[in-house]
């Protein structure tokens, strides 16, 4: 331990050089720029900032062409940077180099060297230029590279003038924040993820170095794969599934830097906007307007701009609500309601299936036959184009096209014919006009609003036949339950296929479109009309895979062919479907890629080894999950009387939590209304209960913040929050709340409580009134 | 540059001040547009730009800007550069 002091205070020591190094530099910096000049660099910082925020905007407000073209105007741009903004940019990394210069240091021997050089590696590098030493190496540097491949021992670079070899005498990582070395460890692998790191740094243990090694040995095969074109994650929760895609996504980037492909656009697909957090605070360097981060729902805005489409929230509140009403006892009310619940469920699993998108298919071939109204097309007192040619054309076209685009040409190929004819046509219009010498206006202009007028009716005439309705269309696939059969030949469809799809023409009546028929719409509008801008994308990376269905990978295949995928999930986390490990082999089978993997990832390290035994009651099946060697408290259940002393139950808990100094407490609930329901009762008693000052600063101190359909920013504070919401997301300490007979008896209900609990890190206790949930007797 | 001889065009045929007219300025009966005011006008832009102006897109021209955006490519399309632009275009889906 004296040891580590040691090196502690020479790490200090070394890291306040390299500081006061950086801050003369900064100072040299500032200075040599006038104040005109600095001026400008203010004026272009502002505008980098600008464009920082509005691509992250562009999302938001579905503009994914703008996104596009800004990318290609920002690479212009960069291609010609000025003098002042190379300074602006140096300024900037400086200071961000002065909160934190380096992450690692090697100990490297050169070959024909006899001492071990100390090379320290950070985000960007640092040059004395008095000494000419580098003081800090940049992390995309050829020496670093060392960092990242060799563990202690022999290891070797490839430098632009060829191989140079050497020997790692050591491998050392820094926490580095604010200016401060906050600790430091000594591993032969790189540990990326966080939590791992403060693990090594509190308890540095030989035996818990070895382990933390093994899962970071697990989570390099993932992170820095580049042989296959789909790496697919099955992660229990808590191995830290999130935090691996986050890195591979760092280092598909730095792929894409070093082997200066220009297109090396990344999208990552999450319910979550923790990727962007990371990309935007760590990742700055690497031009974060490469990665776009991006919910499903609102990828489907982008394809179905007009129509309204069920959220995936809004699904499952809809399901977990109509169960809250069913009790254990059978009456024919709960039946009925029990029966609706079911039947959405089998339409939704239906419609989503590999079995619905060969009919959709079917469907789509089937429209040119059967469900265009072409018609004959007249200029000029000639039939230009009867509609029997005009179906055979469409049917002879390459099926290849899409159909949408293949209307298109034959609509120019019709407008060709008539610009042929224009000239005589005007001619005949003009003697028209000529003929009735009783109006006032010019010969030639109102011969040319005359053909105008025809033409515009033309071309409406035309679009009948060459513009397609997404929306339309689909519900012709429903209206006669016989033509749905005859195209489902030989396809096995579900016993009470004919109440689903009563239901869904029922429901295609209403404004919101159910969401699997969103996604159904989404993928005809795809095929009939095409998408443009998915070929950009390279790399996509999905999380929270488990949440998807196969019509799901039907759509990305289609919208990012070109792209290679990171599928993570883990498949004991569903909620409104059941998953096994076949589930994996579908995705694979639909993205149909040339090389695919399957990593598991079994050790789960986040949670206390307490939490995790008690969560796992709650898996049906059996999961392979192998706890890690901390442990902390078990979790508690805790009983009361009435909703009063329940909020005074969970109050008490919030205030041990802060006072452990938890920063993160997570208040889970079945549904958004219960989470409402909870936060405006926990406020409303504080108020009143809060009538002396000290009560009252009290209140403000607890901070409640409830989450509802929006997606969380920050997760520091108290929360309150639907446990879908809280999928993918952890807390320090994790309280759930109505875990009562009413709230949680159902299949789904019971894996929402496996979600709601191993969302904790430290801490998990759960409470309820009345009779406890079946559910907590399961042993 | 089109934009100006558009406008200019516009201006003579409404009997406006040429800064009263924009590019986002609406094509309707609210300034008081005429139908004949923009036959008029289609067959003064296509002497101005040799170019020729399909009457059946006429319908689709909201704004001048719209104006302006389609003579724009219809000059390039003259110009031979369409081809290449297009190809490009119909490359985005093919891969259906």
């Amino acid at each position: 331990m004296e040891h580590y002091e040691m090196e502690f205070d020479f790490e200090v020591k070394h890291l306040n050089h390299i500081i006061s190094i950086a801050e003369k530099q900064l100072a040299d910096v500032r200075h040599s720029s006038s104040k005109q000049q600095s001026d400008l660099i203010e004026a272009k910082k502002d505008l980098w900032e600008n464009s920082r925020h509005t691509v992250s905007n562009l999302w938001s407000s579905d503009r994914f062409y703008e996104l596009v073209a800004l990318n290609q105007y920002e690479n212009v741009v960069s291609g010609k940077l000025s003098a002042l903004e190379l300074a602006a940019g140096k300024i900037a990394s400086l200071e961000r180099m002065i909160q934190s210069p380096y992450f690692a240091r090697i100990d490297f021997q050169f070959e024909d060297e006899d001492e071990a050089e100390q090379i320290y590696i950070g985000r960007s590098s640092l040059i004395d230029e008095r000494e000419v030493e580098i003081q800090v190496y940049d992390w995309r540097s050829p020496l670093a590279s060392v960092f990242y491949r060799f563990g202690v021992g022999n290891a070797f670079y490839d430098a632009p003038n060829g191989r140079i070899s050497g020997k790692v005498s050591l491998k050392r990582q820094f926490e580095i924040r604010h200016g401060q070395l906050e600790y430091f460890f000594d591993a032969d692998v790189q540990v990326m993820d966080e939590f791992l790191r403060k693990l090594l740094s509190q308890n540095a243990s030989s035996k818990m170095k070895a382990i933390v090694e093994t899962i970071q040995k697990d989570q390099n095969i993932v992170i820095r794969d580049l042989e296959n074109d789909l790496m697919m994650v099955q992660g229990v929760a808590g191995s830290g599934k999130t935090s691996v895609a986050l890195h591979r996504v760092a280092y598909l980037m730095y792929q894409g830097l070093s082997s200066r492909l220009s297109a090396h656009n990344i999208m990552i697909l999450s319910p979550n906007t923790l990727f962007e957090r990371y990309i935007s605070n760590v990742l700055p360097e690497l031009g974060e307007d490469n990665v776009i981060s991006i919910h499903f729902d609102d990828l489907l805005k982008l394809i179905l701009p007009t129509a309204r489409a069920q959220t995936k929230n809004q699904l499952l509140e809809t399901l977990l609500t109509s169960r809250d009403s069913l009790s254990i006892k059978e009456t024919p009310l709960t039946a009925k309601a029990n029966s609706n619940i079911d039947l959405m469920k089998r339409s939704l699993a239906f419609k989503t299936s590999l079995e619905f998108k060969e009919i959709l298919d079917r469907f789509i071939a089937d429209i040119p036959r059967k469900w265009i109204a072409f018609s004959d097309i007249d200029y000029n007192g000639k039939c230009i184009a009867s509609r029997h040619l005009l179906k055979a054309e469409i049917l002879d076209r390459k099926r290849t096209i899409p159909l949408g685009l293949r209307l298109k040409h034959l609509e120019e190929a019709i407008f060709q014919k008539v610009h042929e004819m224009r000239k005589a046509r005007m001619k005949k219009l003009r003697n028209f006009v000529r003929k009735y010498p009783e109006h006032v206006f010019e010969i030639e202009e109102f011969a040319r609003l005359l053909s105008i007028s025809e033409s515009t009716a033309l071309s409406r005439n035309i679009e009948r036949f060459t513009k397609l309705d997404a929306l339309t269309l689909y519900k012709t696939l429903f209206r006669d339950p016989n033509y749905f059969h005859r195209l489902a030949e030989g396809i096995t469809l579900p016993d009470d296929i004919d109440p689903i799809l009563a239901y869904t023409c029922e429901n295609l009546q209403k404004e919101q479109l159910a969401f699997e028929d969103g996604l159904a719409l989404a993928l005809l509008q795809l095929k009939l009309n095409g998408f443009r801008y998915g070929k950009s994308i390279k790399q996509v990376v999905i999380d929270e895979a488990q949440d998807y269905y196969p019509l799901h990978f039907a759509l990305l295949k289609i919208l990012f062919p070109n792209a290679r995928y990171t599928v993570l999930g883990d498949i004991y986390q569903t909620i409104e479907k059941p998953e096994e490990l076949t589930f994996f082999d579908r995705i694979s089978q639909i993205l149909d890629k040339k090389k695919s993997a399957l990593v598991t990832m079994n050790k789960s390290f986040r949670c206390t080894s307490e939490i995790l035994s008690f969560s796992r009651r709650f898996l049906r099946q059996n999961s392979e999950m192998e706890s890690f060697s901390r442990s902390g408290e078990v979790p508690g259940v805790y009983a009361a009387q009435d909703h009063e002393a329940l909020n005074e139950l969970i109050r008490e808990e919030i205030r041990f939590c802060q006072e452990q100094q938890y920063q993160s407490i997570g208040l889970l609930c079945k549904t958004e209304a219960d989470a409402r329901l909870l936060y405006e009762r926990l406020n409303h008693q504080s108020e009143r209960q809060a009538q002396s000052p000290e009560l009252k600063k009290q209140k403000s101190q607890s901070g409640l913040r409830f989450i509802g359909s929006d997606t969380i920013t920050d997760i520091k504070g108290v929360f309150v929050l639907p446990l879908y919401m809280a999928k993918g997301l952890e807390f320090d300490a994790v309280l759930l709340c109505d875990i009562d007979k009413d709230h949680y008896v159902s299949e789904d209900d019971r894996k929402l409580l496996y979600i709601g609990c191993t969302r904790a890190l430290h801490r998990l206790s759960l409470f309820y009134t009345g009779e406890k949930s079946p559910l907590l007797q399961i042993e | 540059m089109i934009l100006k001889k558009a406008t200019e065009i516009w201006a003579d045929i409404l009997g406006l001040e040429e800064e009263e007219i924009t590019s986002s300025m609406e094509l309707t009966t609210e300034f008081e547009i005429e139908k004949l005011h923009i036959a008029k006008f289609i067959i003064e832009c296509e002497k101005t730009f040799k170019i020729t102006i399909h009457d059946e897109n006429v319908h689709t021209f909201h704004t001048m800007g719209d104006i302006v955006k389609y003579i724009e490519s219809r000059l390039s399309e003259e110009d031979g550069n369409s081809s290449e632009s297009s190809e490009d275009e119909r490359m985005w889906w093919y891969y259906v």
